[in-house]
């Protein structure tokens, strides 16, 4: 298998692409580029179209709209085996009456591959991903996992230049869903090819992708590496999706240089606008995510960098690692500080308490759109 | 605070039962009753269908009397039954059901496999129940309404000769084996159609993606396939209508003649001749065919398997 590990080329590269079911846009003109060699995960809720994006690429159903390239090639009309991409379903995705090398070698037997041929690829395979000793199991007789490895081989044996797994690990329970995340990480570091993942779990697409999009309401939100999805997202709907962060709402009351000021009726914030083209009047969303927000000691002066606000302490949610704890800002809406278990915090306040919260000017973010 | 409320509620609602239990009596009572619904059905079936079954064998040996038969031990019945024309009408009348079986699979089984392919989940039960209605009329009825349709001067050979394509009328579709098994099919085709629907049932959607990626034309998605994990429920129904093909004695009653004779009609015969253990070896000739049958699917398939999709 070549190793093309993030050329420039790009494997996907989808321009205006809609799909709808009757009178449900279930996609809205998504235009999208994956580079080769990367893997990239279509992360969104339920139901938001990520899965009929995945489906698009490998042909399973018609687009209404747009177009699809795959490594420079228009495939838009194009069945799904005349793709250059292989498909991963969920993981009890396995022929029932197949044992686990005629499973991973069902595909080159229709390729009419003479059989020495097949016999020597699929244990090539199976040595591959691991599975060398249960080559005669059925799948029922497999774990999870290992039905999930099977699927894998039977897409990888195949030699597609894109590899398409849709909720691939949805049906793990969570423990062996993170030991199969790096799993296929490592998967995709030694072969080399392009992955398309599609999940609705957020630390299983940090885990796994070197890019992510955000796809919600049958539109794509937002792209970029975890990090800055995490960190520095534009859009609203990502700071809600992704981690957990607080919002306020408002709207931009004077824009100065690169700061926009935004009035939440009971305060004032002064807001970074990271490039968007902020207008007074413009309604906005202000997002910190709520691990840098902490409570103030009683008589604690904040250093200048700090945001402080007043609020009214609520409770305490014990989550093991971390303690959110949970307060009312003057308007009413909750407010969320989220930190590292400790009981000297944990126990220092009680519901009801006027506190005041601070973090990092620096750290907040404006959202236009 | 509402949850607190109704663990409260919960808590005095258990000490209400603590205080005021149902009467033991009463208890055992409604435990009895419930074992009861279980057992009744049991003792029936034990009764009045396996002992029968068994006593079958039991009575095909004894001595034929004027009028009924008494206890003694005599091979004569079978004798009776293979050393003269009844095996002979038994064997053909396996052929005649065994070419109802793969009429009926040809026909209805495509028919369960578009059904669960083509058909959407809401109207698929719609559909399959199409092929029960056929079941609301008396058989009898169905069968003889056939009569003036195949007959000499029926329909076909009326419209045939009409168009001028016979100039005789065709005598070979009534009183023959294929007016039987154009019965048969007409009555067990719904069977294959229900079994090949289970079956279809139980072969996972994903199934069929699988093989769209992997590009699998349709004859070897079907070969591959469709057929390996349909076969229990295929075998299931073709087995009933194999041994419905052998047994039902109204078909061959009607539709039959000297050369379609099935063990239905050949024990119906022996009852009116009052050859009581000539009747019964014929049904102990049965059900042992039918055990060998049953016995080589479950060594085939686990016809277990048959009721996945209920689980």
């Amino acid at each position: 298998m070549s190793t093309m590990k993030q050329s420039n080329e790009a494997a996907v590269q989808v321009t205006g692409l809609s799909k709808n079911y009757g009178s449900v846009q279930a996609l809205r003109g998504v235009n999208l580029s994956i580079g080769a060699g990367e893997y990239f995960v279509l992360l969104g809720p339920s139901g938001g179209g990520k899965t009929t994006l995945l489906r698009l690429l490998g042909g399973f159903i018609r687009p209404s709209g747009g177009q699809i390239l795959l490594h420079g090639r228009d495939v838009s009309e194009q069945p799904p085996n005349h793709r250059p991409t292989s498909m991963v379903f969920q993981s009890f995705a396995l022929f029932p009456h197949m044992t686990v090398a005629q499973n991973v070698g069902y595909g080159l037997r229709l390729r009419k591959m003479p059989k020495r041929e097949i016999s020597e690829r699929v244990d090539a395979m199976l040595e591959q991903i691991g599975l060398a000793a249960l080559a005669e199991r059925m799948p029922h007789a497999l774990s999870g996992g290992q039905q999930q490895r099977v699927q894998l081989g039977r897409s990888l044996v195949l030699e597609a230049d894109i590899l398409l797994l849709d909720e691939p690990l949805a049906a793990l329970d969570a423990k062996l869903r993170k030991e199969m995340c790096l799993e296929l990480k490592h998967l995709q570091e030694q072969v080399g090819i392009t992955f398309v993942h599609v999940t609705h779990n957020q630390e299983e697409a940090m885990t796994v992708a070197d890019n992510l999009a955000i796809i919600a309401d049958g539109e794509l939100v937002e792209t970029g590496d975890a990090r800055t999805l995490y960190e520095n997202p534009i859009r609203r709907f990502t700071a809600d999706f992704i981690g957990e962060n607080n919002m306020f709402h408002g709207r931009v009351v004077e824009v100065n240089g690169p700061l926009a000021e935004v009035d939440l009726d009971f305060a004032k914030l002064a807001v970074d606008t990271r490039g968007q083209a902020a207008k007074v009047g413009d309604r906005a969303a202000v997002s910190i995510r709520s691990e840098l927000v902490w409570i103030l000691s009683p008589g604690e002066e904040p250093a200048d960098a700090l945001q402080t606000m007043p609020a009214t302490y609520g409770e305490a949610v014990y989550l093991g690692l971390a303690t959110s704890h949970v307060s009312r800002l003057a308007n009413g809406d909750t407010i969320v500080a989220r930190q590292i278990s400790r009981d000297e915090i944990s126990n220092a306040f009680s519901a009801g308490t006027g506190i005041t919260l601070a973090w990092p000017r620096r750290e907040m973010r404006l959202h236009l759109s | 605070m509402t949850r607190v409320g109704n663990r409260v509620d919960l808590s005095k609602r258990g000490g209400d039962t603590l205080r005021s239990p149902v009467p033991l009596p009463r208890l055992r009572l409604q435990r009895l009753l419930s074992r009861l619904l279980f057992l009744i059905p049991i003792v029936f079936m034990v009764l009045f269908f396996a002992l029968p079954l068994a006593l079958t064998v039991v009575w095909s040996v004894f001595e034929r009397t004027m009028f009924w038969m008494e206890p003694g031990f005599t091979l004569f019945a079978y004798e009776n039954f293979f050393f003269s024309a009844r095996l002979n009408n038994f064997l053909s009348s396996m052929l005649h059901s065994s070419i109802s079986v793969l009429v009926s699979f040809v026909f209805g089984f495509p028919i369960a496999v578009f059904v669960r392919r083509r058909v959407p989940q809401v109207a698929r039960h719609r559909v399959i129940l199409l092929f029960i209605l056929p079941f609301m009329v008396s058989e009898i009825i169905r069968i003889f309404a056939l009569r003036p349709v195949l007959q000499r001067t029926g329909l076909i050979n009326n419209v045939l000769l009409e168009m001028g394509v016979i100039t005789e009328p065709i005598t070979a579709i009534l009183y023959t084996p294929l007016g039987v098994i154009i019965g048969e099919v007409l009555s067990f085709l719904p069977f294959i159609v229900f079994a090949g629907f289970l079956a279809m049932e139980a072969v996972p959607k994903f199934v069929f993606e699988i093989c769209d990626d992997l590009g699998a034309p349709r004859h070897r998605v079907f070969i591959d396939i469709i057929l390996p994990l349909a076969a229990p429920g295929i075998f299931a129904g073709g087995v009933f209508i194999f041994v419905n093909g052998l047994g039902v004695a109204l078909l061959p009653n009607i539709l039959g003649g000297p050369g379609a004779v099935n063990a239905g009609l050949i024990a119906t015969q022996a009852i009116t001749a009052l050859d009581f253990p000539l009747a019964m070896a014929i049904s102990a000739i049965m059900m042992g065919t039918l055990l060998g049958l049953l016995y080589l699917g479950h060594r085939l398939f686990d016809l277990t398997r048959i009721l996945t999709p209920i689980n």
